[in-house]
């Protein structure tokens, strides 16, 4: 495990070199209509020579702008919904609300369907064309709340409706809601994990929207995190409204999917771990996928390297391939790009030649490796540890958002200072851990919300 | 009114009802086995169903599993690739012939993931795997000696675990810490074997695809068609039923159905899936109430309404029997009135016919013989006959009493023998006619307490049956004595006696012990009835005395009994 106490060290040694900006190979418009920008490069790009070190890689990838909304993809989307005794009252009434005005937001080449849970599933409106959004509607609205919670089950019957209609060029989703702990049916993270982790890989994302304080935060965020979806907490009933709309709008944004990213090392350089975002990393090799990219927006993969000694001069230390369907032209692009370092002896050279963004995001994915330890301890009871290790984090934060001139990593840091503040009070303890698993998720997946 | 018809009528009603409705239970619990038999036949039939689908789900999946392996080329990057996109294997592996694995080849570097499945299959690569290199040796259970023993009792080994008739070729299945493992595997031409782990949790999503939802369910549900079997007409909408799959522990790992119990239950109906997924198992589960409950209420309505009418009917049936026999009870005891008004009525003329003729006779006296010798003996014959009737009235008279007025009787002090005596002496004349010849032998001469009227009856009685059975007798031998408390009578005579099993019987009120008309003798048939309730009235008893040719009386008297109430 990688101690926070040594991290920084390493970063500062990175930045302490200095050479010659990288910038990887990126293209935007092109013959065969839009394209996603590959954005692949060091936190220095100028590496001192003679020397075996450690250093970040970051592989960007980012949706051209959507020039008109009409231009989106259909979408095939399954509504996973709650409808277990807890979630009588306003609850249900809110999220029937949230579900039609997400429905509404549908036009006629989408395909829409909604699965119910309780204590078994339902599929209440099996997967069709939105041709009739009055009878889909009028079908949530007769929605009651009774009974316990097979969630595995709604997922299992929501996945079944979207492969009905699965296409390539549709982007498919499972909105799934819950504001309860899965009593029915496999309901740990790990196993909810499993299926999320499988599901992506015939591209479809879960979206977890954990409403209240009773859900289990650890099985909704890793079932996201696991099948590339988003995650969010809704603390209260009346937000629905605004996280369906979110969720809508990253859905209905969305340019690219199945983005493959694939990894190449030149001998001498090994990648050693994955900061956020998971990535299998093989010898000489990292492979990652993104299921889905929305307009103008970046998600990336990062990876911490090792770098054998190199004599002075520029070198290709890799080549990054990105495969992905352009759901703009429905064709599948490959895009390439190579890495490579510039090694100079000048100390000074690699100094003033840090490249800040990597840099930052490197500092952001490893605070929130270690928010996710002090998560740990306070689960343990060691509040005060807990604390502690939170204040380094917003030290750590602090030091590097002036380092690296970034208001973010400030913020960041900020939020650090909050948690452990308000993470000592045993009786919130449910509410803020809900809010760092959202936090979390949001930092590895780089969500937008 | 007494106890005893009634307590008759009501078991003629009871009893019946009480057999018709065991009878009709009996039925009802027939029929109600039957429909569990049915039910069961049915569930089992679905459950059944059930499997099959899952079966083939799994069938399918190892098919085109092995078939997409089949098709990739075998170096590691092709089957990371296969990996990457194959939503249903966790990871893929290449043995070579002897059951090493070639991918991902333990000394090769290795993703995380790669690494933990070493890790998990270790009991496959761990201990003597079997050598064979024949399809054969991998298709049973492969590896299967190298599997127990690393994993200790938690291993489950295929070939054990998988019952006879299932296939089990191509599949390798362990637990490990209650997580069940599922490997599929395949021989290659060139030797050695392909295989892939199964993602448990993808391959139970797609069973859940597969099997109905609660909504697709009520065509799939049992209840309707059991209901359905008893009656068209109601079919209720609340029929709840679950169908659930469950895992080794018993956790539910889907359920469709609308039935909810929140406590865990014994299922209806069970069985396990078949093999690789034999740990896991199918229930069926139904309400306690449903649909046994409701099925043995429609069975028992009719029952109850046909007992129900069974019971009015003899009750109806018994009605009308105790109101005849209510009507027949009256008018018997009317007519007692009846005779006793009308022997009360009898009473009084008789007595004075009785008067008037000891009178006349004191007043003719002996001129009367000198005028016709005949008038005299009219004058006795007038006196006997009265004497008789009046002896019949009382007769009659105290039998109409027995039942009403028991213990009731007049105790005055007197001398017994005076009243034997005086009893005798109405009898002597009529006796002496017809040449019987009384002797009394008295000893009890002292003033005690008793009742001399019931004596002199008892006697009477007697005496009178002496005169009117005991044809041919030349005497009658009449003896007291006083033993202790009691008064002993013995009434003795030497006639043709009563047969030894008889001697109750002459006690009883209306018996005659012969009809023949040529004994020339009359009588009512109540005369020894009253003689012995007299005697048992006052404390003692009247019975006969086994004798060889004679009927010998025994009447006792209890003295103290009397004594003591005539004190009181």
């Amino acid at each position: 495990m990688y101690r926070i106490s040594h991290t920084p060290g390493i970063l500062m040694t990175v930045m302490g070199l200095a050479l010659i900006p990288f910038t990887g190979e990126g293209t935007n418009a092109s013959p065969n209509g839009p394209q996603v920008r590959l954005d692949a490069g060091f936190s220095n790009p100028v590496l001192t020579s003679g020397t075996s070190q450690k250093t970040f890689v970051k592989v960007g990838v980012t949706g051209f702008e959507l020039a008109r909304a009409s231009d989106r993809a259909p979408v095939n989307i399954a509504l996973v919904l709650d409808t277990s005794g807890s979630m009588s009252g306003e609850k249900i009434t809110r999220a029937k609300e949230a579900a039609q005005m997400a429905i509404e937001r549908l036009s006629v080449n989408d395909i829409v369907s909604v699965v119910t849970y309780n204590s078994t599933a339902e599929v209440l409106v099996p997967a069709t064309r939105l041709t009739d959004k009055a009878s889909i509607v009028a079908a949530i609205e007769s929605l009651q709340a009774e009974g316990s919670t097979a969630l595995f089950a709604g997922v299992s019957k929501g996945a079944a409706e979207l492969r009905k209609f699965k296409k390539d060029d549709r982007v498919n989703r499972i909105v799934l809601l819950s504001d309860g702990q899965a009593n029915i049916g496999p309901n740990t993270a790990n196993e909810l994990g499993a299926l999320g982790q499988s599901l992506i890989k015939e591209g479809i994302s879960v979206t977890t929207l954990g409403l209240g304080l009773d859900y289990n935060e650890d099985l909704m965020a890793k079932l996201a995190i696991k099948s590339d979806g988003n995650h969010a907490f809704v603390e209260k009933a009346q937000e629905l409204a605004k996280f369906f709309k979110l969720e809508f709008g990253d859905v209905l944004s969305a340019v690219a999917q199945e983005v493959a990213i694939k990894v190449e090392f030149a001998d001498g350089v090994r990648p050693l771990r994955a900061l956020g975002r998971e990535v299998e990393i093989f010898e000489k090799s990292a492979f990652a996928l993104i299921n889905q990219l929305y307009s103008s927006h970046e998600k990336y993969l990062l990876l911490e390297v090792d770098v054998d000694s190199q004599v002075p001069g520029t070198k290709k230390l890799g080549q990054v391939t990105v495969t992905y369907m352009n759901l703009q032209t429905q064709k599948t692009d490959t895009l390439v790009s190579d890495l490579s370092v510039r090694f100079t002896e000048s100390t000074e050279e690699v100094a003033s030649n840090v490249d800040n963004e990597v840099s930052s995001l490197a500092v952001k994915q490893i605070a929130t490796s270690t928010n996710d330890e002090a998560l740990k301890l306070r689960d343990d009871g060691k509040v005060e540890e807990a604390q502690k290790l939170l204040e380094e984090n917003y030290n750590y934060l602090m030091l590097n958002a002036t380092k690296l001139n970034d208001k973010d990593l400030e913020k960041l840091g900020q939020s650090q200072a909050d948690q452990s503040v308000q993470i000592e009070d045993a009786t919130n303890w449910g509410y803020m851990r809900k809010t760092m698993r959202k936090w979390q998720q949001k930092q590895t997946q780089d969500s937008r919300y | 009114m007494r106890r005893g018809p009634v307590l008759a009528l009501l078991l003629l009603i009871m009893l019946p009802l009480a057999l018709l409705g065991g009878l009709g239970i009996r039925l009802a619990r027939d029929e109600e086995r039957v429909l569990e038999l049915t039910l069961r036949h049915q569930i089992e039939g679905r459950l059944g169903d059930l499997a099959d689908r899952i079966s083939r789900r799994t069938a399918s999946t190892r098919a085109n599993l092995i078939d997409a392996l089949l098709e990739i080329d075998h170096d590691p990057e092709s089957m990371r690739r296969f990996v990457r996109r194959e939503p249903r294997v966790r990871q893929v592996f290449l043995l070579d012939s002897a059951g090493t694995p070639l991918y991902p080849a333990p000394a090769a570097p290795l993703s995380v993931s790669e690494r933990e499945f070493l890790d998990r299959a270790q009991p496959m690569w761990k201990g003597p795997v079997e050598k064979s290199s024949t399809r054969r040796a991998l298709h049973g259970p492969p590896l299967d000696s190298g599997m127990k023993d690393p994993m200790g009792p938690q291993s489950q080994g295929s070939s054990d675990r998988a019952p006879q008739g299932q296939s089990t070729v191509g599949w390798i299945v362990w637990t490990r810490d209650s997580r069940i493992h599922i490997l599929v595997l395949e021989a290659l031409e060139g030797g050695g074997f392909i295989g892939a782990e199964i993602e448990n949790m993808r391959m139970l999503a797609d069973i859940i695809a597969d099997l109905p939802d609660t909504a697709t369910a009520r065509s799939y549900s049992v209840s309707p068609y059991l209901l359905s079997l008893k009656t068209a007409a109601t079919v209720p909408s609340d029929a709840s039923e679950r169908f659930a799959l469950t895992d080794s522990t018993g956790r539910i790992l889907y359920q469709f159905g609308t039935f909810d119990p929140r406590e865990p239950r014994n299922p209806l109906v069970a069985r396990s899936l078949d093999y690789p997924l034999d740990s896991w198992r199918l229930r069926y589960d139904v309400p306690d109430s449903a649909p046994g409950a409701r099925n043995l209420n429609r069975v028992h309505l009719p029952l109850l309404l046909g007992l129900a009418s069974v019971g009015l009917g003899l009750m109806a049936l018994g009605g009308f029997v105790f109101r005849e026999y209510r009507r027949d009870a009256i008018e018997a005891a009317q007519r007692v009135t009846f005779v006793n008004q009308v022997s009360h009525e009898l009473k009084t003329p008789l007595t004075n016919i009785r008067m008037y003729t000891e009178l006349l006779t004191e007043r003719i006296g002996e001129n009367l013989l000198e005028v016709d010798p005949k008038a005299r003996h009219h004058l006795d014959v007038i006196a006997d006959e009265s004497q008789r009737l009046s002896r019949l009235i009382t007769n009659v008279l105290t039998f109409s009493r027995r039942h009403r007025d028991e213990n009731s009787h007049r105790s005055q002090s007197g001398i017994i023998d005076e009243t034997i005596e005086s009893t005798i002496e109405i009898f002597r004349p009529s006796m002496q006619k017809r040449g019987i010849e009384p002797r009394f032998e008295g000893t009890c001469r002292n003033p005690l307490p008793y009742d001399p009227d019931a004596l002199s009856q008892i006697l009477g009685n007697l005496l009178g049956n002496v005169e009117k059975y005991a044809t041919g007798t030349r005497e009658v031998r009449i003896r007291s004595r006083v033993v202790e408390d009691q008064v002993i009578v013995d009434v003795e005579d030497d006639g043709p006696g009563i047969a030894l099993h008889q001697r109750e019987a002459v006690f009883e009120p209306f018996k005659r012990l012969s009809e023949r008309l040529e004994d020339g003798a009359a009588g009512t048939g109540i005369g020894l009835t009253i003689a012995r309730d007299l005697a048992r009235r006052h404390g003692g008893d009247l019975v006969m005395i086994a004798g060889d040719s004679t009927a010998h009386f025994q009447l006792t008297l209890n003295i103290a009994t009397t004594r003591t109430e005539a004190q009181s």
